[in-house]
């Protein structure tokens, strides 16, 4: 009899652990580890609890590759679609895995997206020329994100393309002369020359806001 | 980003930026996703669980008709009538014994009309007569019921029928009587009072006694009755055993004891009123527990139904006479339908507001009447209750429900409800706080979520 009390005792505490569990993720709500199960279940809640976490970061990704607000909207929609069907077979590694993994599923969503649309891009090279290739570094820790991200956007079309990849998503200037469709010495070109432009901005930024 | 740190800090700095996201582009998504999910979408009129669902409820609702009804409605007991118009007539131009007992109504004749009522009596020794008012039925009519007293001996029902008489109760003697004093009832005093005892008519008696069951049947001097077709009661005058007559008399005028040492001849007559006078009505709570289901209709309002079952139970105390108490108890089934929206939703919980309507019917009911004496001897009696009549009622509020699994949930719902009249006579609490406060638990089926 003693033992069988035991066990109870035993079993009511797992029990008030779960319940305490549960009525923590409730409140807390899901981490990243049950918000991928559940969604490579089909559960719309743990769907919905997911894009309004990611959405906006995956949406600032699109904007730098498709100025155009449209444009970034209808590949957003593509990438989370191609989040919620493939993210069944998404294993979870430890924090931040997921926001990694999300990021390359839409990056590959935005890189066939660029693949496609680079057939009809012009190249105009010799804008480029003016710009210095070597220029002061400039600190970016007290320029807002939204500034910076206005600056990037500003940059002229392919450079943009170019820097936001290299920067951003890390890419080597050859796997951006595949996406873009230019040879990986046009991408390191564009490369200096957006960095050099960018600086330039900065500087003016300043400039104006210290007066 | 070999060697550049600068890009680096720009990449890091940039890391968690986030852009609005237009407000339209979830709703298309879920869209999109729930075509991929479910390619062919049924209309929620189509899927099984509807079916199944629609099944349960006109099974439920079949069987509420099929329950038995009571059967004392006007027409079988006007039909009953003059079968006991006759008897009474035969007894009064006979006055023998044997040819008295000829005109009773038998006892199928008798249960032919108190078909409704299954009634129940534990008489403790010494305890003899009983007569209950009970409150019945579609109109204003209020039926008395009449026990049909089974001791070890026999016992027999008599049925006579009312008689309009003129004889007041100034010649009952040693009553106790009361004055009505709950205005809201429906007097009429057109009819005389239901007890008449008037001295030149014959009546008979019918003896139970303890002592050994014998049946005595003797004509007693004083009295007649006005009796229902239903219900009778009789009484018992036996001096010598020592027995105590208990009785309580009911009728137009107030609700009366009788000692020991009296003969009443009680008798209720359809007629008359039951009037259960300073009477104090006590209602418990009611509870509802329910099984429900709720299809959804969208992403946040649901359309909800199921079964629900309320027991209502009420104690009347008779504040003039300590001696009469009375336990009603009603069982209620009932359908609602209701319109749910979620407020709040969690994966655990969700919040959700719900307004509707319920249909419920009185599956059984039962009044328990306890009437004891000065010398602390008791009798119970149980009389089952059958109401007709349907309780519409309207109700909102709000409720909380603990997700279990996917589909099922359990619930707990406070509200505010809004009984109206069923038409019948029964007191509960939904007649005399039509508005009220309730509170429903329950297990609820959520589908095409």
């Amino acid at each position: 009899m003693k033992k069988k009390v035991c066990y109870i005792k035993q079993y009511f505490h797992f029990y008030v652990l779960y319940i305490i569990k549960v009525v923590h993720a409730s409140i807390i709500g899901m981490n990243e580890k049950e918000l991928a199960i559940r969604c490579g279940r089909g559960d719309n809640v743990a769907r919905k609890v997911l894009y309004e976490r990611y959405a906006g970061q995956l949406m600032a990704m699109c904007l730098r590759y498709f100025t155009d607000r449209e444009s970034a909207k209808d590949i957003l929609h593509d990438v989370f679609i191609r989040i919620f069907n493939t993210i069944d077979g998404f294993e979870f590694r430890g924090d931040g895995s997921l926001k990694a993994w999300l990021n390359k599923v839409a990056f590959s969503v935005i890189a066939k997206q660029l693949k496609a649309d680079s057939q009809n891009m012009e190249v105009n090279v010799s804008d480029w020329e003016q710009i210095e290739e070597y220029v002061e570094e400039e600190s970016v820790q007290d320029i807002p994100q939204k500034v910076l991200m206005n600056f990037i956007r500003e940059l002229p079309n392919q450079m943009r393309l170019v820097f936001s990849l290299y920067v951003f998503e890390e890419k080597s200037h050859k796997e951006i002369g595949d996406i873009l469709g230019i040879t990986d010495r046009t991408s390191s070109s564009a490369l200096s020359r957006a960095k050099a432009l960018l600086m330039e901005k900065i500087k003016n930024y300043r400039l104006k806001i210290n007066h | 980003m070999k060697h550049d740190q600068w890009l680096n800090d720009l990449r890091k700095r940039m890391e968690d930026y986030s852009e609005p996201v237009p407000a339209d582009l979830w709703s298309e998504l879920e869209e999109e996703l729930n075509h991929q999910d479910h390619p062919r979408v049924v209309p929620f009129w189509r899927r099984w669980q509807t079916v199944a669902a629609a099944v349960v409820l006109v099974a439920a609702f079949s069987s509420l008709w099929f329950i038995p009804q009571s059967s004392s409605d006007s027409s079988q007991m006007t039909a009953d009538i003059p079968q006991i118009k006759q008897n009474v007539e035969e007894l009064e131009s006979s006055p023998s014994v044997s040819s008295l007992e000829k005109t009773f109504p038998t006892k199928e004749q008798v249960s032919l009309a108190v078909q409704s009522s299954h009634t129940k009596v534990r008489i403790k020794p010494s305890v003899v007569a009983q007569q209950l008012p009970i409150q019945l039925k579609d109109e204003d009519k209020n039926v008395f019921i009449i026990t049909e007293a089974k001791d070890e001996g026999e016992s027999e029902a008599l049925m006579t029928e009312e008689k309009d008489e003129e004889t007041s109760n100034k010649e009952k003697t040693s009553v106790v009587e009361q004055k009505p004093v709950r205005k809201d009832y429906p007097s009429s005093q057109t009819q005389p009072s239901s007890f008449h005892p008037s001295k030149n008519k014959k009546g008979w008696e019918i003896d139970l006694c303890t002592g050994g069951g014998q049946m005595e049947s003797g004509i007693a001097n004083n009295y007649s009755y006005l009796v229902s077709p239903i219900m009778y009661s009789k009484v018992s005058k036996d001096y010598n055993s020592q027995s105590e007559a208990v009785y309580y008399d009911l009728n137009a005028g107030g609700s009366n004891i009788g000692y020991p040492g009296d003969a009443y001849y009680s008798a209720a007559s359809i007629n008359n009123q039951v009037n259960v006078s300073n009477v104090e009505y006590k209602h418990k709570t009611p509870i509802t527990i329910g099984m429900s289901v709720r299809l959804f209709l969208d992403k946040n309002w649901a359309l909800e139904t199921g079964l629900m079952y309320t027991q209502l139970s009420s104690d009347l105390q008779s504040k003039s006479n300590s001696y009469f108490k009375q336990e009603q108890t009603l069982h209620y089934v009932g359908i609602p339908l209701k319109l749910n929206r979620t407020l709040w939703e969690n994966k655990r919980f969700d919040i959700y507001a719900s307004a509707g309507g319920a249909v419920e019917k009185s599956v059984s009911g039962k009044i328990q009447t306890i009437i004891s004496n000065k010398n602390d001897n008791s009798i119970e009696n149980s009389v089952d209750l059958d109401i007709d009549r349907l309780q519409w009622s309207v109700n909102g509020g709000v409720g909380a429900q603990l997700h279990l699994t996917d589909k099922f949930g359990a619930y707990i719902e406070p509200g505010i409800n809004y009984y109206f009249d069923d038409g019948t006579n029964v007191e509960t609490i939904r007649k005399e706080h039509p508005l009220n406060l309730n509170l429903r638990l329950g297990l609820r089926l959520s589908l095409d979520r």
